[in-house]
């Protein structure tokens, strides 16, 4: 178990190393950034002056050796925008996010599980029938114009929801969120549900798949044979086994709500850090881009590893293939 | 296949009404991507053809034709009236000038009786105003719209001066004509349904190259770290496992935020992002087959190895590798939407289905729905129809639920 935990930390500590060089190349080519920050009318001894402050005369491993060194001790640089250290700015955008991300998270598992469990213990009546019809249109229906059609509908012809930003912001027990405010809410619940709906649909699916499936094996039917009541069925036997599957699919989608935050905080203009790096890719705030890429990078990876280390934990049918490769 | 197989198998196919019906409306949006400038009313691409008079106007509405303007000089010399056209290039004469009664001169277009949008009349002489005409802000300009029967009075409580020259500019109104903009127009008068008709060409076919392309990129790897198995094996697969790893959108968003936008660096992005899930679903394939018995007696037969991986397991692999493509044109065209959308795909000139919803994002906001509701609810039928093709050849191709 340690050696796979350690054996799975190296892995992704590799892939963070590579993912940070190829960044830190790829936006190297995207420009110079000296011709975006000095003034074209700086005489050249100027220019030459700040190009040498900002290190840019040195060669390209040399400064991401100074970036990475920097970037260990939490110094992701200054942003070209703002002229504000990038960590903050960060920190300052996250909460905005992170409620975002929680709120769809939450709303999208609390109707995907009993939806999909339904469809998958009664796939031929109409409501399971529906619940897949919602769910195909859901996994196909394109984020950002899914969301225009909310504002359209609950924004503008029925105008009960605010659209933009992101509404009062209150501070209890040391957390300052706008979901401590009934404004606060109002302002999330349209986008929150806007970014769960893909998600939504596919844990759906996947929820009324292992459904059917467990439905099926021996010890269900025996279950009901031997006279358990339905309810005790499906909770204890059914649900549990469902979830299994559902834990690897829910890891790995909560990492892409927040990468789809990016389309969602769009849409609503939710002042989060999907907007902020759809911008600073608009203005080429070199600093910016690197810092939110690999921030995201490192949560994706650090989710995946959180959730195979779950997996291996509920499952024990993976410590048994582990053992044996040992 | 041979014939026998392929009408069993269309027979199958054809038991879910759900899905030849996909499959209609996929060859429905595949002949509009073909034939887009035979049936488009307009050419969404030429710019010299829009005019803003005709921007942001609803379904059914039709195209007008902005008013001519007639410009001509009045000149009063001790009484006489004498008219002249104002631009050297006009050469009708049509307005006319007439004194009405005492301090009073009355400017009119021939026929009279016609119908103006407006009538203006310019420098006139002090203490003199035009009946029911507004004045510029600034400039001497007096405009009367809709005149009646396109006349106006230039009166004045004391007398005329003997000498002055005035310039009367007739604007006629905007004709109709027969040309209806059947879906409305978008922010530059561009006609909707040409738009659309050109953005599904754009769309289909970035989804189809680029999902073909993933497809022989990783199809061809797949295969490569099934023979070979070992160190490429394992640098093939741990890629896969990277890119997998990773969400689409941001890969998609990270390569063009990078490269620039454009439709080849589009292409390039989603095969990036896609190209794992055929090498996965190719290497997993070709592994069970070449333990099969026809591999060893091609293997016996000293047959190469290229020729044993793609004339005699490839073709083993294809329904999975084809199910997979099917559902990824729906996905690249999703993606490529998206970028469009967030302005780091195609380039507003030639504008995709996802580029043209984005165009109608802001005017959302002023109750202009048709301009993004038209082009998305396109956009969604198409990927439904892709997704359910792909879910129904998935079905046939599952031995479980073979009968």
């Amino acid at each position: 178990m340690l050696s796979f935990v350690l054996q799975r930390l190296l892995q992704s500590v590799v892939v963070v190393f590579v993912l940070s060089i190829v960044l830190f190349v790829g936006v190297w080519l995207i420009g110079n950034p000296a011709d975006i920050l000095i003034s074209s009318e700086a005489s050249e001894a100027d220019r030459l002056a700040a190009i040498t402050a900002l290190g840019l005369d040195k060669p390209l491993w040399q400064q991401y050796l100074t970036f990475l060194g920097n970037a260990v001790q939490g110094d992701w640089g200054t942003s070209f925008v703002y002229k504000e250290p990038v960590t903050s700015i960060l920190l300052q955008r996250l909460p905005a996010s992170l409620e975002l991300g929680l709120v769809a998270f939450v709303i999208a598992i609390a109707v995907s599980v009993p939806a999909g469990l339904y469809a998958g213990l009664k796939p031929e009546s109409p409501l399971g029938r529906g619940v897949m019809t919602f769910s195909l249109i859901g996994v196909s229906i394109p984020t950002f114009w899914q969301g225009m059609l909310l504002i359209v509908a609950f924004g503008i012809a029925l105008p009960i929801l605010p659209v933009g930003d992101r509404g009062a912001v209150a501070t209890h027990f040391g957390i300052a969120t706008s979901l401590w405010t009934l404004d606060g809410w109002s302002h999330v619940i349209m986008p929150a549900f806007s970014l769960a709906l893909l998600k939504m649909s596919l844990l759906m699916r996947v929820t009324r798949a292992a459904t059917m499936e467990i439905s099926r094996l021996d010890f269900v039917k025996f279950a009901y044979a031997k006279g358990v009541r339905n309810r005790k069925v499906v909770v204890r036997h059914i649900l549990r086994n469902a979830l299994v599957p559902l834990i690897t699919v829910t890891g790995i989608e909560l990492a892409n709500l927040l990468a789809y935050g990016v389309i969602t905080e769009t849409v609503f203009s939710w002042p989060g850090l999907g907007k902020l790096l759809i911008n600073s890719i608009k203005v080429l705030d070199r600093p910016l881009i690197v810092a939110q890429l690999t921030y995201t990078a490192l949560l994706f990876i650090a989710i995946n590893f959180i959730v195979d280390i779950l997996h291996m934990a509920i499952d024990p049918r993976m410590k048994s293939v582990l053992r044996r490769t040992a | 296949m041979s014939t026998a197989g392929f009408n069993d198998f269309a027979r199958r196919f054809a038991e879910s009404r759900t899905a030849v019906i996909s499959l209609l409306i996929s060859l429905v949006f595949i002949a509009c991507a073909l034939f887009a400038p035979l049936i488009s009313p307009t050419d969404p691409y030429d710019l010299t053809q829009l005019q803003l008079s005709d921007a942001l106007k609803p379904a059914g509405s039709k195209r007008m034709l902005p008013g001519e303007e007639i410009r001509a000089n009045i000149r009063i010399a001790g009484g006489a009236i004498s008219v002249e056209p104002a631009a050297p290039a006009q050469t009708r004469e049509n307005i006319a000038a007439e004194p009405c009664g005492a301090n009073c001169l009355g400017v009119g277009v021939l026929p009279e009786g016609t119908k103006l949008a407006s009538l203006q009349i310019r420098n006139l002489p002090a203490g003199a105003t035009v009946e029911g005409g507004k004045k510029h802000i600034v400039q001497p300009w007096w405009t009367v719209d809709n005149p009646e029967g396109g006349k106006v009075r230039i009166v004045s409580n004391g007398p005329l001066p003997e000498n002055f020259t005035i310039l009367a500019i007739a604007k006629s109104l905007d004709q109709e004509t027969d040309f209806v903009f059947r879906l409305g127009t978008d922010g530059f008068g561009r006609d909707m349904l040409s738009a659309i008709l050109y953005g599904i060409r754009i769309s289909v076919f970035v989804g189809l190259v680029a999902a073909g392309a993933a497809m022989v990129l990783g199809t061809g790897l797949g295969l490569l770290a099934a023979w070979r198995g070992g160190v490429t094996d394992a640098v093939i697969m741990r890629a896969v496992d990277f890119m997998l790893g990773l969400p689409a959108l941001l890969v998609g968003l990270a390569i063009l935020a990078i490269l620039g936008n454009g439709v080849s660096k589009v292409l390039l992005a989603i095969v990036i992002v896609q190209w794992s899930y055929y090498a996965r679903t190719a290497r997993s394939f070709a592994m069970s087959e070449l333990g099969k018995e026809y591999v060893e007696a091609a293997r016996c037969l000293r047959l190469s190895p290229a020729r044993i991986m793609l004339r005699h397991v490839l073709p083993n692999c294809m329904p999975q590798i084809i199910v997979l493509f099917t559902l990824n044109i729906a996905a690249a065209i999703s993606l490529e939407s998206s970028l469009s959308f967030l302005g780091v795909g195609l380039p507003l000139t030639r504008p995709s289905l996802g580029m043209l919803i984005a165009s109608g994002y802001e005017f959302i906001f002023s109750h202009k729905y048709w301009i993004s509701i038209y082009p998305g609810v396109v956009l969604l039928v198409m990927i439904v129809a892709m997704n359910l093709l792909g879910d129904r050849l998935r079905d046939l191709n599952n031995p479980r639920l073979d009968r």
